[in-house]
């Protein structure tokens, strides 16, 4: 037993001392090649995840046994014509190039459908239709009688529509507000000369409306609604910010005097005043604090113009002012000078997606690498998305910030920003009713429009459910995208 | 060679030696695990062909410890049915070239010829030894049996097998070591077992061992020493000479099978340095191995394919739990350490130092069955499996006296001290560590994931090569099953069918139990020995249940 247990020891031992440096070269992309490429060779290998999965891969002419997702390996440094075929779906392509040693991945493949699965949601004819962004409703509206607006909760499929008595033919509505993450709205209405303000809440079958006759509805300039928070409201009334109480007896309280530029986030109130100074305060009170350099403060914010102030991360705030000049707490402090239209914050890979009526472009905050001959930190770049469009009016991240659904004018387009395999050409999504917006969900994987010639609300699928379970994370639900328009 | 073998006493020259030796079991362990999880998060591709290094030695190792976990079986298989008794009565026929005729041979299915085979080849071996065979009627068996919290109900089975069994009990002589501290209970149920099987025996003594005799610990070994010497005084005054005398320290829920004193004492018998060896069982935990939760099951089945495998290498055999060896080489190294926790491996350290590398282990292919730790709930067992096992891998603490007494030998080979040493040390690092490093690399994807490792061909290599290897294991884990299967012992009740699917399944969660039960009750015990914080002797709760 002694003997044949040394002799089995050795044996193994020899096995190992073999096969373990073979198992790590194969490991690391080397292989041996027989016939005309003789001798050991480094390869790499191709990674594809495509949503729906079972897709056919191919390359070049060859087609691979295994569906998506799939790992095409020891492939020989190179360019590949990478192909991805499915029943139903439009081809995709890409030239990938395969590096010794390297994984190309390609985890973020949409396909796009022949036709896309569409659903008519609600058959009325609407004319106007506005989101709450974090939030599972619409506000939807009509020409022949504006103030009769409907709230539609996208997720239960269900409408509310205002109660009888409550607005009349005459009433027009001149101003909507909406906060993220809180279903309240408010909604400024005209009749004749008469303005007046109302706060409406969904509640099936009836919208819930209080009016706020305490406040001016002439001078209400903008409003903020706290995120998550259903007590109050933050309004600007010539430069002066005040807090409003919509749970007790409606009431103003000044927060803020003479300010140029102002924001609400769950928890703070941010104001700038017009010497420049940037103040922070609780939204349940107490007293401000400085925060930020005065002196950057004073050269960035001198426009004259009001900014809107947004906080997207614990570290990064934005200020757009009404010019559409988008500026940051970080560098490059001033990411575009004028025209910015709107921005859509993705947290989960902090990329910041900004628009203007021409063009979409990208900011991505992830990228903190240094250049060796760049002495000075510069800050992300902005990574054009789109050039030469002629009314971008709304965009949505989708798919983990990897693709991005642009509304230009009345058509929808949809285009990847996956960093290595960015398609070429946007495809065309669907057109909608003309001078209306469009919502896209990432949490329902829908995009909700009105119809180009009925007016009808429908929604159109543009990611498939098997990839919103994966989606559900905390991280991407409880991270959601902020995005904001010029003030 | 003269050397103390003790953690307390140890001359003050040699203290921050002793201190030194003592922490780097339990750094090194640290070192490998927190290195590990440093590289993965620095060097994901060098921790990536690190994990694939290692795996592919686990899995070698894995199949290269089955393979003999077979051998070791298929050996304890054949000896099954062996007729020791029949072997013990032919060695003195050895004496003579008219009798050595006489030696027969049994003829029967595969197991007899292995078994045969294995007798014929240990016959010449000794024969060719020249030594001389002692007559085996004039050998006694003393058996020494700690109790310090063991009732009546766990004593009663293991009184039985040794008056039961098919060596002569009456050249048997019991002694309970009880602990003066032990309860009136536990008191009582001892003097039971006097009362009544002092019958069955040579002798039965119950020897009290005072609390708190200078030089000792509150450990098992101090109980045992304090027997042992108290029996080495009977000797004396009975004038039975010590070569004559097989001493065996069983654990008080030890059950021997009825062939283990048979085959004791025709192996004591053929090994020409019979003096200077311990005798090593085969140790199964079957006596309540159908009520104990399944994970401490899987632990006690471990532990004996581990002495299975064990058995197959002999060179480097080292005593554990229960075992025998001879009274006279007990007697001449000083009984038991009195102050270390592992006296079951510190006799066999002990002994090999003082006979200067001339000692060794001899297996023994029969078992004897000890109970499955079993404390009533799920978690009060759990938490005893915990205990116990920290108290197996405090086993540790031979690792910094042998290591001092190799570097004081003159006599013992350079090359027989690294081997024992590396052995010792490497066993016990592995034990720690080997359960957390699969878990400690599986990290490395989760921390990699949008990393520039992601983008590397290992990243998807590692994980599928690692797949390929766990499958193989498989086969391993299968062989496990079957053999745990088929060590059991055939069961008078039939036992529910889900009850054999469930020990089934147990084993599927080996990996889990083998981490937090196995590995990391081994890395408590090297990380309190490293900071100085020793363990005393902590008795196992062992239920017996009815049925």
């Amino acid at each position: 037993m002694v003997i044949l247990r040394k002799v089995v020891f050795y044996l193994f031992t020899l096995i190992y001392l073999v096969t373990c440096p073979v198992l790590i070269l194969y490991a690391l992309g080397f292989i041996y090649k027989p016939g005309s490429e003789l001798g050991v060779v480094k390869t790499g290998l191709i990674s594809v995840l495509t949503v729906p999965d079972g897709a056919h891969v191919y390359l070049g002419k060859r087609r691979y046994t295994d569906k998506t997702p799939a790992v095409v390996r020891d492939l020989l440094p190179g360019p590949y014509h990478l192909r991805i075929e499915r029943k139903g779906y439009k081809t995709w392509s890409q030239r990938v190039i395969v590096e010794g040693e390297k994984a190309s991945v390609l985890d973020h493949i949409l396909l796009i459908p022949e036709q896309w699965n569409q659903e008519t949601l609600l058959a009325e004819r609407f004319d106007r239709l506005i989101f709450i962004p974090d939030m599972d409703y619409l506000i939807l509206g009509n020409d022949q009688m504006p103030a009769a607006l409907h709230m539609y909760d996208f997720r239960r499929k269900e409408a509310s529509v205002m109660p009888e008595g409550q607005v009349s033919r005459e009433d027009e509505v001149t101003d909507i507000w909406v906060g993220r993450g809180n279903a309240s709205v408010l909604i400024r209405l005209k009749r004749d000369d008469m303005k007046r303000l109302m706060i409406l809440e969904p509640d099936h079958p009836r919208i819930k409306t209080t009016e706020l006759p305490a406040i001016s509805a002439k001078t209400v300039e903008q409003v903020w609604f706290p995120e998550n928070r259903k007590d109050s409201a933050f309004i600007l009334q010539g430069g002066i910010l005040s807090k409003v109480s919509l749970k007790e007896i409606p009431g103003t309280l000044p927060f803020f005097d003479d300010i140029i530029g102002a924001g609400v986030t769950g928890s703070h109130v941010y104001a700038l005043n017009r010497d420049g100074t940037l103040l922070r305060r609780r939204i349940s009170g107490g007293s401000a604090t400085a925060v930020g350099d005065p002196d950057i403060s004073r050269t960035l914010f001198s426009s004259g113009e009001f900014y809107a102030i947004t906080e997207l991360d614990s570290d990064l705030v934005l200020f757009t002012s009404s010019d559409g000049e988008l500026l940051s707490n970080r560098l490059p402090y001033r990411m575009l000078a004028k025209e910015v239209r709107g921005f859509e914050y993705h947290k989960q890979t902090r990329q910041l997606l900004v628009w203007t009526d021409e063009a979409a472009g990208v900011f991505d905050f992830s990228d903190r690498r240094t250049h060796d001959d760049q002495l000075f930190e510069r800050g992300p770049k902005l990574t054009w998305l789109l050039k030469d469009r002629h009314d971008i009016r709304r965009a949505f991240w989708v798919y983990e910030g990897s693709h991005v659904l642009i509304q230009d004018g009345d058509n929808v387009i949809l285009t990847s920003y996956a960093q290595d395999y960015r398609q070429a050409e946007p495809r065309f999504v669907t057109r909608i009713r003309e001078d209306t917006d469009v919502f896209y969900s990432e949490k329902s994987g829908w995009l909700y429009y009105l119809e180009r010639d009925s007016g009808y609300l429908r929604s159109l699928e543009i990611l498939p459910k098997r990839i919103l379970l994966d989606l559900t994370l905390p991280e991407t639900l409880d991270q959601p995208q902020k995005s904001g328009t010029p003030s | 060679m003269k050397f103390d073998y003790s953690v307390k006493h140890i001359p003050s020259s040699e203290r921050p030696v002793q201190r030194l030796l003592e922490i780097i079991p339990g750094a090194t362990s640290w070192l490998i695990l927190i290195s590990l999880l440093i590289l993965s998060l620095c060097k994901p591709v060098w921790a990536a062909i690190l994990l694939i290094a290692f795996l592919l030695y686990w899995i070698l190792r894995v199949l290269y410890l089955t393979l003999f976990l077979l051998m070791a079986y298929v050996r304890l298989a054949s000896e099954k049915h062996t007729d020791w008794m029949r072997r013990v009565r032919q060695v003195a026929l050895l004496e003579t070239e008219a009798d050595r005729e006489k030696i027969t041979l049994e003829a029967g299915a595969w197991q007899r010829w292995i078994s045969e085979r294995a007798y014929q080849a240990e016959l010449n071996r000794f024969r060719l030894s020249g030594s001389k065979v002692p007559l085996y009627e004039n050998l006694l068996h003393l058996v020494i049996i700690p109790v310090a919290k063991e009732s009546a109900a766990v004593l009663e089975p293991g009184m039985r097998s040794l008056a039961e069994g098919a060596f002569p009990s009456s050249k048997m002589l019991v002694v309970i070591a009880l602990e003066e501290r032990a309860s009136a209970e536990v008191k009582q149920g001892a003097q039971h077992m006097l009362t009544r099987y002092a019958g069955h025996f040579y002798d039965f003594r119950i020897v009290e061992h005072p609390d708190g005799l200078a030089g000792e610990a509150r450990v098992k070994g101090a109980n045992v020493s304090y027997a042992g010497r108290e029996m080495l005084r009977y000797f004396e005054d009975k004038r039975i000479p010590l070569e004559n005398v097989i001493v065996s320290c069983f654990d008080a829920d030890t059950v021997v099978g009825s062939d283990y004193f048979a085959c004791l004492t025709y192996q004591y018998l053929v090994q020409p340095d019979r003096e200077r060896c311990s005798f090593q069982p085969i140790p199964v935990y079957h006596n309540n191995i159908w009520q104990a939760p399944w994970f401490s099951r899987i632990l006690e089945m471990g532990a004996s394919f581990f002495q299975m495998i064990e058995a197959t290498n002999p060179e480097k055999l080292v005593t554990f739990s229960s075992h025998s060896m001879s009274f006279k080489a007990l007697a001449e190294i000083g009984f038991w350490p009195r102050d270390m926790i592992s006296d079951d491996s510190s006799i066999f350290w002990k002994a090999y130092i003082h006979f200067d590398g001339r000692y060794r282990v001899v297996p023994l292919y029969v078992t004897l069955s000890m109970d499955v730790v079993d404390a009533g709930s799920w978690w009060k067992t759990a938490v005893n499996v915990y205990k116990q096992k920290r108290r197996w891998a405090w086993g540790v603490e031979n690792f910094p006296v042998v290591m001092r007494a190799f570097m004081k030998s003159k006599t013992i080979s350079l090359y027989h001290q690294w081997r024992l040493a590396f052995k010792l040390f490497e066993g016990h690092v592995s034990w720690a560590t080997w359960a957390f490093i699969p878990a400690v690399f599986g990290l490395i994807t989760a921390f990699s994931s949008g990393r520039e490792f992601s983008r590397t061909v290992i990243y998807y290599s590692a994980p599928r090569i690692a797949g390929i290897i766990f499958n193989l294991s498989l086969g391993a884990l299968i062989v496990a099953i079957v053999l745990s299967f088929l060590i059991l012992p055939k069961r008078k009740a039939k036992r529910p069918w889900y009850k054999k699917i469930i020990f089934i399944l147990q084993w599927l969660l080996l990996p889990w139990v083998f981490m937090f039960l196995g590995a990391l009750p081994a890395l408590d015990a090297q990380t309190r020995l490293m900071l100085g914080r020793y363990m005393e002797f902590w008795v196992t709760e062992k239920a017996r249940k009815e049925g």
